[in-house]
């Protein structure tokens, strides 16, 4: 039996050729696409399993300060803590910490803006030294760059240099000097100019221990030590001269030295057309003094000099023991001079509105409300204007009465430089803001008008502004009672104990506590863990439209489910159009030995005989195919370097050979029971189609497609299913491309498994084009009679050659429209979503089989025209 | 050996055709008949019927005392292998395999409950149609007269009691037709084989012992 099934096989020429290179070439293809599903799949598993784990896993908020937004679409904003000040209670701290498998609680405490007056003389010589008197107008300028624009806040400030004696009391000159203009007395020795400026910076609490555990703060140490038990905190309460109280407060303090932007000060001297004796200076106060100075054009340029503040040159001589004063910040913007208060400013971000919302093309675009302009303080210029975003919220410190004062005095125990914190980038990263600020950048202008390249944006000093500075000085949760002793906890990042990688316990667990959290405390909770950044458009009025980075939760398992799911759909197709096409193989080989089948009924072959020849046969390509598919399979892995598991490889063996016979018992019962007197049939021509004279060639094919109906429909069958699947292919593909795209983490992984996702669509098209191909020949094979007959009737062969390509374009493009048509119905049903991708995958799906259709019709084409006229008249 | 009772074999396919119209004959064990009748007559329809490779409209066809009609599936084409063997005008003969393969292809799936070897056979039967050097030549290096010979000896690897041959030598020149003419007579004489030709060669039907004329589907 099989020894002759082989030697029938050998000696049927081109047509066992066709089958086993249709075979070949799927179980090969089949053999990739595992190899490339399996990469995918593993790369997938592998890399969500590592990106899965956040620095923290649950993030704790105070209630209510969730927005609708982030409820909605699952998302944490991106400066989630930059809007809240405090809400979290030390009671309701302790539950949480109390709750089993809570490894590390580490709260975080926006405490207040603090303004540090800076006075540093700058390098030696830098500056002048005036001794010759006169009036001068010292301009010092603040610039801070955002990476767009430079901004810019100015004071001006007056000194009297004195040709007479020293003409005011001491207490008079320590008053005026409040009001911006020095009177420097004779028995000095000139005046030295120095930068002066008042810096805001947010005083943010951590727990020391809780911290260090999770980010490690203590090894970003640059100098001085962390927190330590010695370093507590304490409250003084004692009078002013003049009888006011004032409360003094000792805090640790942990300066941190990053520079988040890129900052300068400029000092300029001028020399004032103002003769300096004290009649005028005296006709000055009585004008309004700094005020009226303002209003005098400098005669002369005495000087101008400029320094960059790094974080390290503002906290230049801070180290271990160093204390720096600090006052409470009320005014907007950094001011010149030290105005003594007692309100604690937090600035809140108001909630965004969202503008537009498209979730299936993964955007969501948001608009934060401008809340007025940046106003700036006496004596002051700002330039250019800037928008407010920020509502400043002032709140008296505990225990502070109605004209009471306060100052803070920072111990700095140690600096620290967060740039030195490990881990905290990568596709996976989750606010810290403590230490960040939220990556916010450009996309489009006002006029949306794209920015390319995109810019950067940095926060300024501007405690209004759009972003938020992170706090450069840290203190501890137990200072922090000092300032609120209820609820001065912002949020809370959590990490769970005991779980060292993905798995659904891990994930189930993480979930488990964040529900206790909830059930204990009533707080705000999102589980972070396996969340990734998902890019949000944010309209900045005065701006234009920048992307930041939100937290998109859960992309993880929602990434895993998708691609699985993605995987299941590649893995039916190929499953499928590699069966269809050595269905369809099977099926034109069968039809083509019709008349060797009935042969052999008629010499008396039981139909059993019959079928299991033809399916020993199929045993024989499919094992062939098989061993050959797989050792190509092998080779292109290796050369390629894609994962081919072994054992899933070997699947190639048996599915090769069962997708042959399966393939070919239709076709075989088919043929069995072929009743033997087709032998005595005259196949091949029909009698009405050879109707010459048709006025077109286009209806020609149409009428002698219909009239082969039969033959036709199997390869339109072909023709459809390879349009469908290689349509569903692509829009799988695209869908799992558009799930992913969006979110920081999809896009990593898009990017690790692009090339597979495209060495998969080449493949299937390549098998698709294949089968297309392969019914085509076989069919003209089939026909060459009915060749000879036109070629005898004195068709030329150019016409015999264009028929074949009409047909076949005609053939691909119905088997295009049906199949589009079909997968389009299949991804639609799977994944009830549209996208823009669809249109490239229905265009693909209706032009390739057209194109592969006349291509695939070429070599027939040929062949057919090639065709003697004798053919038609020869017998057997 | 052979009886048809009132055989009537109508095609459907198109507009409808009477081929055979209430054939009734009877033909003896080691008989040599010719049938004749112009083209469309009924020749092959009725040599088909016999043959078992069609099945009639009504009436019976009876081969060796067994009523075809009553035969289906494995049981018809255990008949037809066993009992029958076909010479036809177009010869038929797979153009891949040699001669020797040609003539053992009825029995290549069945050679395991042979009495006999089937090389052995199939090398005596060409031996014995003149053929007997040309054992491994496939049928494109034949002659049309060899390819007819290839044919019957094909028929008879099974030893059946009746040659149906449809047209035997309407492929071949005079002489080429003459010898296989000559051919079948002989295996008729020295076999006893029952020989049931389709012709209109009428050198062909000069050299049968009866000849039955068909026109319209009846016989004259």
């Amino acid at each position: 039996m099989l020894p002759f099934g082989y030697r029938s096989l050998i000696q049927r020429g081109i047509r066992s050729l066709l089958m086993l290179f249709g075979v070949l070439a799927t179980s090969g293809a089949f053999g990739l696409l595992l190899s490339a599903a399996e990469t995918v799949h593993v790369t997938v598993d592998e890399e969500l399993a590592h990106y899965w784990r956040t620095t923290y896993d649950i993030l704790v908020r105070p209630p209510g300060s969730r927005s609708d937004t982030e409820k909605k679409y699952d998302l944490v904003q991106a400066n989630h803590l930059s809007g809240i000040a405090g809400g979290i209670t030390f009671d309701q701290y302790e539950a949480i910490r109390s709750i089993p498998g809570v490894e590390v609680a580490a709260p975080i405490a926006m405490l207040s803006w603090l303004g540090l007056v800076v006075i540093t003389s700058g390098r030696e010589g830098q500056l002048p030294h005036l001794t010759q008197p006169g009036f001068y107008r010292v301009d010092t300028t603040l610039n801070v760059n955002d990476g767009l624009r430079q901004h810019k806040i100015t004071f001006h400030e007056y000194h009297y240099l004195p040709l007479d004696s020293f003409p005011l009391s001491p207490a008079e000159a320590i008053e005026l000097s409040a009001r911006r203009l020095y009177v420097i007395g004779a028995d000095h020795d000139g005046f030295a100019v120095y930068f002066k400026y008042r810096l805001p910076l947010l005083l943010a609490a951590i727990d020391p221990d809780q911290e260090d555990a999770l980010v490690g703060l203590s090894r970003s140490l640059i100098y001085g030590s962390y927190f330590s038990s010695r370093t507590a905190a304490r409250i003084f309460s004692g009078h002013l001269e003049k009888g006011e109280n004032i409360h003094s407060l000792y805090i640790p303090v942990l300066v941190n030295i990053h520079s988040y932007t890129q900052m300068g000060v400029e000092v300029s001297v001028y020399r004032l057309p103002l003769r300096p004796d004290n009649a005028t200076f005296q006709s000055i106060l009585e004008e309004g003094g700094a005020l009226y100075l303002d209003t005098v054009s400098p005669s002369e340029v005495v000087g101008r000099f400029n320094a960059n503040l790094s974080g390290e040159e503002i906290f230049h001589e801070v180290g271990r023991g160093q204390i720096l004063i600090l006052q409470p910040w009320t005014e907007s913007y950094p001011g010149g001079t030290i105005v003594p208060a007692a309100d604690m400013a937090l600035s809140v971000l108001p909630r965004y509105e969202v503008m537009e919302a498209s979730w299936a093309a993964q955007s969501l675009a948001l608009k934060v409300q401008p809340q007025g302009w940046v106003s700036a303080p006496e004596g002051a210029e700002l330039s250019p204007p800037e928008i407010r975003f920020r509502n400043l919220v002032t709140r008296k410190l505990a225990g502070v009465q109605e004209g009471e004062w306060v100052q803070i005095i920072g111990e700095v125990v140690g600096s620290v430089d967060i740039g030195a914190l490990p881990g905290v980038e990568g596709p996976v990263y989750v606010p810290l803001e403590t230490y960040y600020p939220p990556l916010v950048t450009l996309q489009y202008d006002e006029e949306s008008r794209p920015v390319d390249p995109a810019i950067v944006i940095h926060p300024t000093l501007n405690p209004e502004g759009y972003i938020q500075h992170p706090p450069l000085l840290l203190t501890t949760l137990e200072a922090a009672k000092l300032f609120n002793p209820i609820d001065p906890i912002s949020a809370i990042r959590i990490r769970v104990g005991g779980i060292d990688r993905y798995s659904p316990e891990a994930q189930a667990r993480i979930e488990a506590i964040a529900g206790e959290i909830v059930a204990r405390t009533g707080l705000e909770v999102d589980v972070v863990v396996g969340s990734s950044p998902q890019q949000v458009l944010v309209y900045i009025p005065g701006l234009g439209y920048v992307e930041e980075q939100w937290i998109q939760k859960g992309v993880n398992l929602k990434i895993t489910r998708e691609v699985k799911r993605a995987n299941v759909v590649l893995f039916g197709v190929m499953l499928v159009s590699c069966g269809l096409y050595i269905l369809n193989t099977t099926l034109v080989s069968a039809m083509g030995r019709r008349r060797e089948v009935a042969l052999q009924k008629a010499l008396g072959w039981r139909s059993l005989t019959v079928f299991y020849t033809l399916m020993s046969e199929a045993a024989i390509v499919g094992l062939a195919a098989g061993v050959i598919g797989l050792s190509l399979a092998i080779g292109i892995a290796a050369i390629t370097g894609w994962q081919l598991p072994l054992a899933n490889a070997v699947l190639i063996l048996p599915l090769g050979l069962g997708l042959c016979l399966i393939g070919a018992v239709m076709p075989a019962i088919w043929a069995a029971h072929t009743p033997p007197v087709v032998i005595l049939q005259r196949n091949g021509v029909s009698s009405g189609a050879l109707t010459v004279s048709l006025p077109c060639l286009g209806i020609h094919v149409l009428r002698g497609l219909w009239r082969r109906r039969t033959q036709v429909s199997l390869t339109l069958l072909t023709m459809a299913a390879s349009a469908g699947l290689l349509t569903l292919f692509g829009t799988a593909t695209l869908g799992m491309r558009g799930y992913l795209s969006g979110t920081l983490l999809g896009e990593y992984l898009l990017l690790r498994i692009e090339g597979y996702h495209y060495g998969m669509v080449m493949v299937v098209f390549i098998v698709a084009a294949l089968a297309m191909t392969d019914v085509m020949i076989l069919e003209t094979l089939e026909r060459r009679r009915e060749i000879g007959v036109l070629k005898a009737l004195g068709w030329r062969t150019g016409a015999v050659a264009r028929l074949f390509l009409l047909e076949g374009a005609m053939l691909g493009l119905l088997g295009g429209l049906a199949g589009t048509a079909l997968g389009l119905a299949v991804y639609l049903g799977l994944y009830r979503s549209v996208g823009i991708g669809l249109l490239w995958a229905v265009l693909a799906g209706l032009g390739v089989p057209t194109l592969v259709g006349v291509l695939a019709a070429a070599y027939p084409a040929r062949v057919a025209a090639a065709v003697a006229p004798a053919e038609a008249v020869r017998g057997e | 050996m052979i009886v048809t009772e009132n055989l009537t074999k109508i095609y459907t396919d198109g507009a409808p055709v009477r081929a055979l119209d209430g054939v009734t004959l009877e033909i003896g064990a080691g008989e040599f008949v010719a049938i004749t009748g112009p083209s469309g007559s009924g020749k092959s329809t009725l040599l088909n019927l016999i043959g078992t490779l069609d099945r009639p409209t009504s009436g019976r066809v009876v081969v060796d005392g067994v009523d075809v009609g009553t035969l289906r599936g494995n049981a018809l084409a255990d008949f037809r292998r066993e009992h029958i063997g076909f010479v036809f005008q177009m010869f038929h003969l797979v153009p891949t395999l040699t001669a020797l393969e040609n003539v053992m292809l009825p029995l290549i799936p069945y050679r395991r409950g042979l009495k006999f070897r089937l090389e052995e056979r199939a090398q005596e039967l060409l031996e014995a149609v003149g053929l007997g050097d040309r054992l491994h030549h496939l049928p494109g290096q034949l002659s049309g007269g060899e390819q007819q010979r290839v044919a019957i000896a094909r028929a008879l690897i099974n030893t059946p009691k009746v040659i149906l041959a449809d047209e035997p030598t309407g492929n071949l020149d005079s002489r080429a037709g003459a010898e296989i003419v000559a051919l079948l007579r002989q295996l008729n004489r020295e076999r006893g084989v029952t020989v049931l030709v389709a012709t209109h060669n009428e050198a062909v039907a000069q050299a049968a012992d009866r000849t039955i004329r068909l026109r319209d589907g009846r016989v004259v």
